[in-house]
């Protein structure tokens, strides 16, 4: 996908005559477009075989919303990234249905909510911006303007889920919508910590430097 | 084919600006950011 976008750039800045650096800064808003189609057909392409579109899309969006503004670890590999948010999303919307069919308890989505946007929050506060030396962010108003952000969706994330959860009393269907909503949040913030970089620094190791 | 190529040409820059704004890329895969784009 990087080396069809940096050809595209490339056949667009010969032919409109840009220099190599409007080249790259469109080689990377391409890839960007790129990579979203394919995360999205992807995830509903594997979430309506799995029977989950709704729930795998809402993960998937409910990470990549938080991660604009909270950073966070990443893949060194575009594939092994693509991959490893697909299979997230897709197993943990499954598994936001299964709970949602096998635990009818009202307590339970206050449980899981209460526990889950705890953990969340305190690692917000401690951590958020993560950054990345592809991406570093050194100056003072960037990283509050990122901690601000990142509050601010955490804090929608919230009101979302409770919303859902109310809602969910009738129809189960939107208590999976929120446990879907959880369980990305719990994902974006575990890569904020020094375990979930540990884990997808280990993945890059053992599944890439083997190939 | 031009015209076609320019509006790609905005419509890609536009996301990498977009982009650029934000503390990382969207997915777990950061590349490396165009100079003219940085904003440490």
């Amino acid at each position: 996908m990087e080396n069809l976008s940096k050809g595209i750039a490339k056949e667009i800045s010969q032919s409109l005559q840009y220099d190599t650096e409007k080249e790259a800064v469109i080689a990377y808003g391409l890839l960007g477009i790129l990579q979203l189609i394919t995360n999205i057909g992807l995830t509903l392409l594997l979430g309506f075989i799995f029977g989950v579109p709704g729930q795998a899309i809402l993960l998937s969006f409910s990470v990549s919303l938080l991660r604009r503004f909270s950073g966070g670890a990443h893949s060194s590999s575009l594939n092994l990234c693509t991959i490893v948010g697909l299979v997230y999303s897709i197993a943990f919307a499954r598994l936001s249905v299964t709970l949602t069919h096998q635990f009818h308890q009202t307590w339970m989505p206050i449980g899981v909510g209460v526990v889950s946007f705890a953990i969340a929050w305190i690692t917000l506060v401690q951590r958020a911006p993560v950054d990345h030396p592809n991406k570093p962010i050194r100056s003072i108003p960037k990283k509050q303007r990122m901690r601000r952000g990142s509050f601010a969706v955490m804090a929608f994330y919230t009101a979302m889920y409770l919303f859902l959860v109310i809602i969910g009393c009738d129809r189960l269907t939107f208590r999976s919508f929120g446990y879907s909503l959880v369980f990305g949040v719990l994902w974006q913030t575990f890569t904020m910590t020094p375990l979930g970089q540990l884990l997808l620094s280990n993945l890059d190791k053992n599944l890439i430097k083997r190939r | 084919m031009k015209k076609f190529y320019g509006i790609v040409a905005a419509v890609s820059t536009v996301m990498a600006a977009m982009l650029a704004t934000s503390a990382c890329w969207w997915f777990f895969y950061q590349p490396e950011e165009p100079a003219s784009l940085r904003n440490e």
